[in-house]
């Protein structure tokens, strides 16, 4: 029986690990439905890669810096807890530079600035903030990763967007030290060498138009889901109404 | 109070936690960024032309050549050289830096011409190889920020045909498809390098004294003293036109890099040396009042310095030259030894394990410089099975104990050792002036099997002139 | 050196190279904060005062303390922290000095701890190598100068917006588009425009 339960206890707990897991990358994705962290997605995502980049750097420093706030939640007062914070996440980003800096020099190179800028990436003091410092150690890394991992494949979606408009390639570069080389897809369509989406203003609309194929599917199915329940209380108002048009034959014929 | 120091404290441990995690990081990642850097800088020039890849480097910042940039000797795992880069300032804005390659032997392999180009999406650092008769041998892009799908792009197929055509006659890709900024900054590169293939920042600073100067050639390097070198400017018939002797010293406000023409005992003049662009307004309103001696017999120009009228650094290094001028190559000899040496005892043998002769030497109220050693070496005992043969070098100790100049004599080793050799001498004692026998020991860690034959010269002299005190 | 090379970073820093479209620094209060002129204004002035007093002595720390020192790879931790203590104490002392002002600007101020463009000027400031092209000195007037530029284009950029957006909320637009999107629609737009003054310096 006890064995029983405690399995029970466990599947249950697993389902929960799963659900911070997967909440992270769709239900609640950082930058399609947060908007946080827009700046780094703004920048650095002129081709798939540099996203994927941005995206694994921004992996490790989550989840690293979800854990160490989370080890030590108990220990900080309340008082110093965003300096601490600062510090404690700053500190991932120098570490995390610099071993960009000296295994993927090119990497490096591209992402330039925005490396450091990771520090005030609001998503990160936002997790560590709001979840890592009421959480204990294992949920806190596994919200980091998932939160993170919803990052990344915002950035390589844009990303990829970006890169195919503007060259009618996709992973082209030459930035990670991938296991394939050239490119997954090259259309070779000069049709698609738009050169404007690499640039600035590229940026701004191709995440504009995400945000706007995300917010039509949610109110898509924000419709479909009212018209369930409006088909659904209209049902239920109709067997009510029939049942008391019974009651109401049966109580007269009854009477009858 | 107590949670107020307990918050500090905190602060406290996750600071020192934080510091020494990045400290032990960037302990792991630092030699492996410098790598990084040094391959971007260097290694890429010995790949353009096909050398083996360095293990190691030593790169001088500060050549004596003022239009030098920088030179780096590149070493295999045995510290045997493999090849030589030196960069060289170029007058037209468009070209960073031109680079020779030599081989291990010192024979020039071609030019490297550094183009950075800034277009619509970026700099794009462009090199351009060339060989010994102008012909390209590669076309690189060596950094860019710009896109990299269409930089791969450009890489991919528009790089190889420039290879193996003339510098002077390129025919550039113009199909409309593939002309992007990339290539731009690609095309911008090839012409500015076409343009400055036959430019030398040096001559066209020689020019303003001899007109007709076709080639220079560097007589002497002087290693002590403000005056850097002879300098035999000749005209396109081989005729000497007259010599130009480079001066360098830094005074209270900046470092002074002239360059002083004398040609047979008549001074034609004074300049900036313009390396880069360096020159301060006060520097060059100074030079003015030099140009009224241009054409003066020598001896008036010496009699003509007024330290109110004109500037007292320049005033040194135009004496400085004419002394240089004048000077037989005895007293050049000995000059190198101490750069004040106005007389000089005959050579006395001595009795020693590596010191043969000594030789002292006197300035121009004869009171005494010091001693130069000559000494000589068998490097066979020294370390281990290691045979260099024997290695004879000279010494000048000042009076005081300190070292003056060291020179290397000869070298049994071969060819390629030697120069190797040379390489670590001029490195660990180019700069020596000035060192004692403590100073010796930091000036040489780390090197040599060869050179620690050296430094037991420089001791065992050291160790002479000290005992000499004594007496 | 002569007083162009100011003005010319000013400008550059403002329009050519304008830090929210074009360097995307600050885009979080670009999209958040502007919906009101005013507030838009209110945002600007804190951001340029702590801009310019934090370029300054970021640029100060790290070429006083922390190159003398050798350990510039530790400049992101140092910047962040002085940034947010000088926030910190710009906040306390505006608080005692002026409550009116402390009114305008001080809801402005935790956001700005944030504000990555703070933390990109002041690194890029170092970067761009302005010490090593004009000396330490004058290279310090010359970031002054250009975080200066680049907060004064943090501010037009936001009030233009802020202008817009006002608009904005009153048009018809689908609903899929309302707020974010056609706002970022709009950014892009004003990218574009902005592309067009390069070259004039």
């Amino acid at each position: 029986m006890a064995q029983q339960a405690s399995a029970k206890k466990k599947r249950k707990k697993d389902l929960q690990a799963l659900a911070v897991f997967t909440r992270g990358i769709i239900k609640e994705n950082s930058l399609f439905v947060l908007l946080l962290g827009m700046c780094p997605a703004l920048a650095v995502t002129s081709s798939l890669e540099t996203g994927l980049g941005m995206g694994l750097l921004v992996i490790f420093v989550l989840t690293l810096s979800n854990i160490v706030v989370s080890l030590i939640r108990k220990v900080i007062p309340d008082e110093i807890r965003i300096p601490a914070y600062i510090v404690v996440i700053a500190t991932f980003v120098t570490i995390v530079g610099l071993l960009t800096e000296a295994f993927a020099p090119a990497l490096h190179e591209s992402l330039g600035i925005f490396i450091p800028l990771i520090v005030v990436n609001c998503l990160i003091m936002e997790r560590a903030n709001n979840f890592a410092s009421k959480n204990n150690v294992l949920m806190s890394a596994i919200d980091g990763i998932g939160v993170a991992l919803g990052f990344m494949l915002a950035l390589m979606l844009i990303g990829g967007t970006r890169e195919f408009l503007a060259t009618g390639a996709i992973a082209y570069g030459i930035y990670l030290p991938l296991p394939f080389e050239g490119s997954i897809i090259n259309a070779g369509l000069t049709l698609f060498q738009m050169e404007v989406f690499i640039g600035p203003a590229g940026g701004f609309i191709v995440i504009g138009f995400w945000l706007a194929v995300f917010k039509a599917i949610e109110l898509y199915n924000k419709r479909k889901k009212k018209e369930a329940r409006d088909r659904w209380i209209e049902k239920k108002k109709k067997e009510a109404a029939e049942r008391k048009r019974r009651k109401a034959m049966e109580s007269a014929g009854g009477s009858a | 109070m107590l949670a107020k120091l307990k918050m500090a404290l905190i602060l406290c441990v996750i600071g020192a936690a934080s510091g020494l995690g990045i400290v032990a990081v960037n302990s792991f990642t630092e030699d492996i960024i410098e790598q990084n850097r040094m391959r971007e800088q260097l290694e890429i020039y010995f790949d353009l032309y096909g050398l083996d890849m360095p293990d190691s480097f030593d790169r001088d910042d500060e050549p004596r050549d003022i239009y030098c940039r920088w030179e780096a000797v590149g070493y295999d795992a045995d510290r045997n050289r493999i090849g030589r880069i030196v960069t060289y300032c170029v007058e037209d804005e468009r070209v960073s830096e031109r680079a020779e390659v030599f081989d291990k032997d010192g024979n020039l392999l071609g030019k490297v011409f550094r183009v950075e180009h800034t277009n619509t999406f970026g700099l794009v650092v462009t090199l351009v190889a060339l060989d010994t008769n102008n012909e390209i041998i590669e076309v690189r892009i060596a950094r860019h920020e710009n896109t990299p799908t269409y930089v791969r792009r450009i890489i991919d197929n528009h790089l190889e045909p420039f290879k193996g055509q003339d510098i002077n006659d390129v025919s550039f890709y113009d199909g409309s498809t593939g002309a992007t900024s990339t290539y731009g900054s690609i095309i911008h590169a090839v012409r500015a390098t076409a343009d400055n293939v036959v430019d030398d920042r040096a001559l066209s600073d020689y020019r303003v004294f001899y007109p007709d100067a076709a080639y220079y050639e560097r007589v002497f390097e002087y290693t002590l003293g403000c005056i850097d070198a002879r300098i035999a400017v000749y005209d396109s018939d081989d005729e000497l036109l007259g010599h130009v002797y480079p001066a360098w010293r830094a005074n209270d406000h900046e470092e002074i890099a002239l360059n002083i023409a004398i040609s047979e005992g008549t001074f034609k003049g004074v300049r900036a040396a313009r390396p880069d662009d360096r020159a301060s307004e006060e520097l060059l309103q100074a030079l003015e009042k030099y140009e009224e001696l241009d054409g003066l017999p020598i001896d008036d120009v010496e009699a003509d310095f007024d330290e109110t009228v004109y500037d007292p650094t320049i005033n040194h290094l135009v004496t400085q030259a004419i002394i240089r001028c004048q000077e037989s190559d005895e007293q050049r000899e000995m000059r190198e030894y101490f750069l004040w040496s106005r007389g000089w005892d005959d050579l006395v043998e001595i009795d020693h394990e590596i010191l043969q002769s000594y030789q002292a030497h006197y300035d121009e109220d004869g009171d005494l410089l010091g001693h130069v050693y000559h000494g000589e070496i068998d490097t066979s005992g020294l370390s281990g099975a290691y045979d260099g043969g024997i290695l004879k070098a000279s010494v000048a100790v000042f009076a005081d104990g300190t070292v003056s100049s060291v020179h290397l004599v000869a070298s049994e080793e071969s060819d390629f050792a030697t120069r190797t050799l040379e390489d670590n001498i001029r490195i660990f004692f180019e700069r020596s002036e000035g060192i004692d026998k403590d100073g010796l020991a930091d000036a040489f860690s780390g090197s040599t099997t060869t050179a620690s034959a050296f430094n037991e010269i420089v001791e065992a002299a050291l160790d002479y002139e000290n005992a000499r005190e004594g007496d | 050196m002569s007083p162009t090379v100011f003005f010319v970073a000013i400008i550059s820093a403002m329009l050519i190279n304008n830090v929210v479209l074009l360097r995307f620094l600050g885009v979080c209060p670009f999209l958040g904060v502007s919906k009101r002129s005013e507030t838009a204004l209110g945002m600007g002035g804190a951001v340029t005062f702590v801009m310019v007093v934090g370029s300054v002595l970021t640029y100060l720390i790290y070429y006083y303390v922390l190159e003398p020192f050798d350990i510039t790879y530790i400049s992101t931790i140092a910047f962040i922290l002085v940034i947010a203590s000088l926030v910190q104490l710009v906040e306390m002392f505006i608080k005692k000095v002026s409550k009116k002002l402390y009114k305008a600007l001080g809801i402005y101020l935790p956001l700005i701890v944030t504000n990555c463009a703070i933390l990109g000027v002041a690194e890029t400031n170092v970067r761009e190598g302005y010490a090593e092209e004009f000396g330490i000195m004058s290279g310090l007037g010359v970031a002054a100068a250009s975080a200066f530029g680049a907060a004064l284009g943090f501010t037009l950029v936001i009030f233009a917006f802020s202008s817009i957006r006002e608009r904005l909320d009153a048009a018809e637009v689908p609903n899929a588009w309302k707020g974010i999107p056609i706002s970022l629609i709009v950014a892009g737009i004003m990218a574009l425009a902005f592309l067009g003054l390069e070259g004039i310096v």
